[in-house]
């Protein structure tokens, strides 16, 4: 039984019809932001948001865009719920996580509108499983208001030497700071912990930075444990583009490959540390 | 201070810390003349270990009297001694985290001393121009220091890292004590097994080895002796990854055991752990001393030399030189017969002569390891601590005379005659972080503080000493076939 | 009294190694049952237990080398020992690349059951290691509580999926519930299912086979003929604790040739692996809502 012959006369009730050849290429983006249970999806014509909070201060955002789908039908405006994302990515895997080379999993994933479930099939070596999946009212989202024009601060880089560095992050310390300048250090993060300070320096012209615009020293901090969970994006990611604003706000963007080559996004975006902000001159 | 660890050399200095941490939880750092030396001791102070890493070990190395850093200098020349300070092993760890990252990416590692703000400072010189720089807090400190003499442990054993290894793994990984017990013709380690809970529903396990499996193996003294084995892991851990063999030094029950590594002449380690002070084996125990004079002896060979090395003046023979030690006719009395060896410890005759052997007095129940502060006269004899120092006596004959304390001296690195010594800053008891309100469950009394683990009175001749007047055979478990 | 056994050829250390380390899973103590021909692990349900019973049986000699027992009695020649089958799993670990194993019945400070070890070396001698693990030994009289536990009248016999897969898909629903519905029809089919208040899965396998038994209980190789009339795509089910399907899973190391899963509808689930020279058999209870 193959997902394409399997109810296609009923696929006239849904609202979205998504399907795609690899489950991988959806799960794995989303695992690059699953720092809390639930998630609020958003899908328009030009494919699927998800978004994950906490604490208002941060805010993760994955984008499939419909390309990556091998079908993509959304016959409203748009759909959104509120879902849990833990659930969803156990179903996604449901399978096994394992990334053995040709064993993947196709995926249809359909919606039936305001108060439906979300319905995943799955199926691999014929094997086929269904998932009806609760959906819950959506909450609103924030906005960080953050504007390409108000960028003051901006590098873009290789995750993979990013990716101890966040990973080894010394938890006992409340903030992690961000120092970004056209002079030296140039990039530097540092923490403040129990046995000491800890400053990690990346030159501009260092090998793995491949772009480098920064016009003043900015000096933010933000709470390092809402910003560690990003560790995971940078995992799965090939290169994360920093950039800071006037406000101190953070945005990390991170270009992940995806099994077929194609290139999808997620964002971070972080407020910075409140103790600090009042210090400063605005 | 100042020293920069090259990249290839960083991995073994990781692997160090690593291997201290899973000892004791304050590093103590002392930039010595002759190398670097790192010491940890565990909170019951049943287990000491010291990393030595000699000047050749690193690009560059400065202890300290450099001349360029005056302000330092001046500091360092006020306390008329050398910079000394212990960190947390988790601050240390901190930078050295992970080991397969800093094997690729570290290139040089560089540790400084920035006395301003009162930081030990390590900075990772890492591939692609990155830096990471860890500033960390320090608290100053007198060195902490141990003395024992392997050489005149009448047992060596020098075996493969990967033997022991294999041997260890057939414990489960929970088994904390093993008992080591040894004859000439063979080799035993068995699971040391508590007396509660149940003894008969523990499972027991014993690893039989020749002595052909071990590249030395040198018995003067049938005897066996347990200890902890958690540490021993960790320093086979160590020594595996870095392709070494490991020298055992022993003696009996009681009486400490020492593991030494010897990293090709750029580092060396040193491990000493307390042994049990009762017999641990279910076996028969062949080495008992009931006769407080009388010391069996039975070697690989037939050398039934006299029993006592104690009142030997003459000094032992480098421990660094396995000469002695080869010569296996005359097992380690060989030593006394040699007045004219080289030795390391010509200088240091004096704390010999104190030197007493376990046959010397009845067993008793403190492992003997003699903590002495240095008081700035190095040479003094151990018995003559003063009043700003305090010696610990291990059990051996000490109950008895109470004030003839043991001392053993250790040499660190080729020729080097620096003592090593426990060394416990005197009236500053809160610099120790001894748990007063737990007493041992086990036997293993504190190697450096006796008995009790509060070591509030500094008072040599404090009893940490509980006379005892149990003979050890009587107390063996009656063994079973 | 007396036992004692030698295995010396590496492949049958290992695959014995993998049978207890399967038992071992399923049940932290049992019962070992040693006979002159073959080899027993027994669990019987008890409360502790959870209401699993294990009943697995192994041809002695497909294992042993040497192989010499007294049991308690010249009319009762069998031995039942209590073990822990953690202790017994520690002294297999060392013998993972032993030249040979003993083991013994022997009585140290208590009854053991001693595996001696011979292990290659450096050397020209061996190296050896003995684990001495304590085993009680159970009384004649209380031997009926140990007995075969009967074939239960099942609704539905089927033949499982590779384990493997089974167990992906369970290491998943295992983060979604507790508990995971398994049913079976006559047609081949069987499916996996969890269900709480935010979601439902359902995994579906297909083209499985249903075995023939015989009035004796015993397997047969042909189709499954009982229900000819329609009632075969009939599914049964029983709601069993997910975590005990979980460790059954785990035989899938001792690569059987066959696992059957018999269902009696609501009540009981008996799986039944079998490999060349062993049998296993593991009833897990139902849990009523």
């Amino acid at each position: 039984m193959s997902l394409s012959t399997q109810q296609g006369d009923e696929d006239g009730q849904y609202v979205l019809i998504a399907k795609l050849d690899n489950a991988r290429n959806m799960s794995n983006i989303l695992k690059a932001i699953h720092f809390k249970e639930m998630a609020t999806v958003f899908a328009t014509a030009n494919g699927i948001k998800v978004t994950v909070e906490d604490s208002k201060c941060i805010q993760a955002n994955s984008f499939l865009q419909a390309g990556i789908f091998q079908e993509f039908i959304l016959r409203e405006e748009s759909a959104t719920f509120k879902i849990d994302i833990t659930v969803l990515l156990e179903c996604l895997n449901i399978f096994g996580s394992s990334t053995l080379p040709g064993a993947t999993t196709a995926l249809k994933m359909c919606y039936g509108g305001y108060g439906s479930p979300l319905i995943l099939w799955l199926e691999e070596g014929g094997v086929l499983t269904d998932c009806t999946i609760k959906t819950l009212e959506p909450d609103e989202v924030l906005d960080f208001n953050f504007s390409s024009t108000n960028v003051i601060n901006k590098i873009i880089m290789k995750s993979e030497c990013l990716k101890e560095a966040f990973s080894e992050l010394d938890m006992t310390s409340e903030v992690l700071e961000i120092l970004m300048s056209p002079d030296k250090p140039y990039l530097r993060l540092s923490t403040f912990g129990n046995a000491g300070s800890t400053h990690a320096d990346y030159p501009k012209d260092s090998d793995m930075v491949e772009s480098f615009q920064c016009t003043q020293t900015q000096t933010n901090r933000y709470k390092l444990s809402l910003l560690k969970p990003s560790v995971k994006a940078l995992t799965l990611s090939n290169k994360i583009s920093i950039r800071t604003d006037c406000r101190g706000f953070l945005s990390l963007q991170y270009m992940i490959r995806n099994d077929d080559g194609q290139i999808c996004f997620v964002e971070y975006y972080c407020s910075p540390d409140e103790e600090l902000d009042e210090n400063d001159d605005r | 201070m100042k020293c920069i660890i090259p990249g290839n050399n960083v991995r073994v200095f990781g692997k160090a810390i690593h291997c201290l941490s899973k000892i004791g939880e304050d590093l103590y750092i002392e930039p010595l003349e002759n190398g670097l030396a790192l010491r940890t001791v565990n909170t019951s102070r049943s287990a000491y270990a010291c990393f030595m890493f000699a000047p050749t070990f690193f690009y560059h190395y400065d202890d300290g009297k450099c001349q360029n850093d005056t302000q330092q200098q001046e500091k360092e020349n006020e306390d008329d001694g050398k910079f000394k300070c212990k960190i947390t092993m988790k601050s240390c760890l901190s930078v050295f985290k992970s080991l397969p990252t800093i094997e690729k990416t570290v290139e040089k590692c560089k540790i400084k001393l920035n006395f301003t703000d009162a930081r030990l400072v390590f900075t990772l010189l890492c591939k692609h121009g990155i830096t990471k720089t860890y500033n960390l807090t320090f608290q100053e400190t007198e060195s902490l220091q141990a003395v024992f003499a392997k050489d005149l442990c009448p047992n060596k054993i020098v075996a493969q890292s990967k033997l022991l290894c294999d041997a260890v793994g057939n414990f489960q990984t929970s088994q904390e004590e093993v008992t080591l017990i040894v004859s000439p013709e063979k080799v035993c380690l068995k699971n040391y097994v508590d007396d509660e809970p149940d003894p008969n529903k523990v499972m027991h396990t014993e690893m039989s080895l020749l002595p052909e499996e071990f590249d030395d193996y040198t018995i003067g003294l049938d005897t066996e002796v347990t200890f902890c084995l958690k540490e021993l892991r960790a320093i086979l851990t160590f020594a595996d990854a870095c392709y070494q063999h490991v020298s055992i030094f022993f003696e009996t029950i009681g009486k400490p055991i020492v593991f030494a590594l010897d990293g090709e002449s750029v580092f060396e380690a040193s491990f000493v752990l307390a042994t049990l002070a009762e017999p641990g084996s279910t076996q028969n125990t062949t080495q008992v001393q009931p006769a407080p004079t009388a010391r069996r002896t039975v070697s690989k060979t037939e050398s039934q030399k006299k029993t006592t090395v104690a009142s030997k003046k003459t000094p032992a023979h480098e421990s660094r030189s396995c000469d002695g030690w080869n010569d296996r006719h005359n097992g380690f009395n060989n030593t006394s017969n040699q007045p004219d060896r080289p030795s390391a410890f010509s200088e240091r005759n004096s704390p010999r002569q104190n030197l007493k052997m376990a046959g010397d007095a009845g067993p008793s129940r403190m492992p003997d390891i003699v903590a002495r502060i240095p008081d700035g006269r190095e040479d003094d004899d151990c018995s003559n601590a003063s009043s700003e120092s305090f010696t610990f006596q291990g059990k051996i004959g000490i109950q008895t005379s109470g004030n003839k304390p043991e001392c053993f001296n250790v040499q660190i690195g080729e020729g080097d005659t620096s003592t090593v010594d426990i060394h416990i800053p005197s009236g500053d008891e809160d610099e120790f972080d001894f748990i007063p309100s737990t007493p041992p469950t086990k036997k293993f009394k504190s190697m450096f503080f006796g008995s009790s683990q509060s070591q509030t009175n500094s008072s040599q001749n404090e009893t940490m000493v509980k006379p005892t007047t149990v003979l050890a055979e009587d107390t063996d478990e009656d063994d079973s076939d | 009294m007396r036992f004692r056994g030698r295995l010396v050829d590496v492949a049958c250390i290992q695959h014995f190694t993998r049978v207890v380390s399967t038992i071992s899973k399923l049940a932290k103590n049992y019962v070992l049952r040693i006979t002159p021909d073959k080899l027993y692990f027994i669990l019987n349900d008890s409360v502790t237990s959870g209401g699993i019973s294990i009943w697995c049986e192994m041809i002695q000699a497909n294992f042993f080398d040497e192989y010499n027992m007294d049991g308690v009695s010249a009319e009762f020649n069998e031995i039942y020992l209590d073990i822990i089958g953690e202790n017994i799993m520690r002294a297999l670990k060392s013998a993972q690349s032993a030249k040979s194993v003993k083991v013994k019945l022997t009585k140290k400070h208590t009854p053991c059951l001693t595996f001696d070890v011979q292990l290659p070396s450096l050397s020209v001698s061996s190296r050896n290691v003995v684990h001495d693990v304590p085993v009680n030994v159970i009384a004649r009289r209380l031997w009926e509580d140990y007995q075969e536990p009967p074939m239960p009248e099942f609704d539905i016999s089927i033949y499982m999926p590779p384990l493997r897969l089974l167990r992906n898909v369970i290491d998943r629903m295992k983060n979604l519930s507790s508990y995971v519905i398994l049913s079976g029809n006559g047609n081949g089919e069987m499916n996996l299912s969890v269900e709480t208040d935010m979601v439902s899965v359902t995994t579906h396998f297909r083209d499985l086979s249903n075995p023939t038994w015989n009035k004796d209980g015993e397997l047969e190789e042909s189709q499954y003929e009982i229900s000819q009339d329609g009632q075969s795509q009939n599914f049964v089910s029983a709601r069993i604790d997910i975590k005990k399907f979980s460790n059954f899973l785990i035989g899938q190391q001792m690569n059987p040739s066959k696992v059957i899963c018999n269902i009696v509808h609501n009540k009981v689930i008996h799986f039944f692996l079998i490999q060349d020279d062993l049998s296993l058999q593991y009833f897990i209870p139902v849990i009523s809502l």
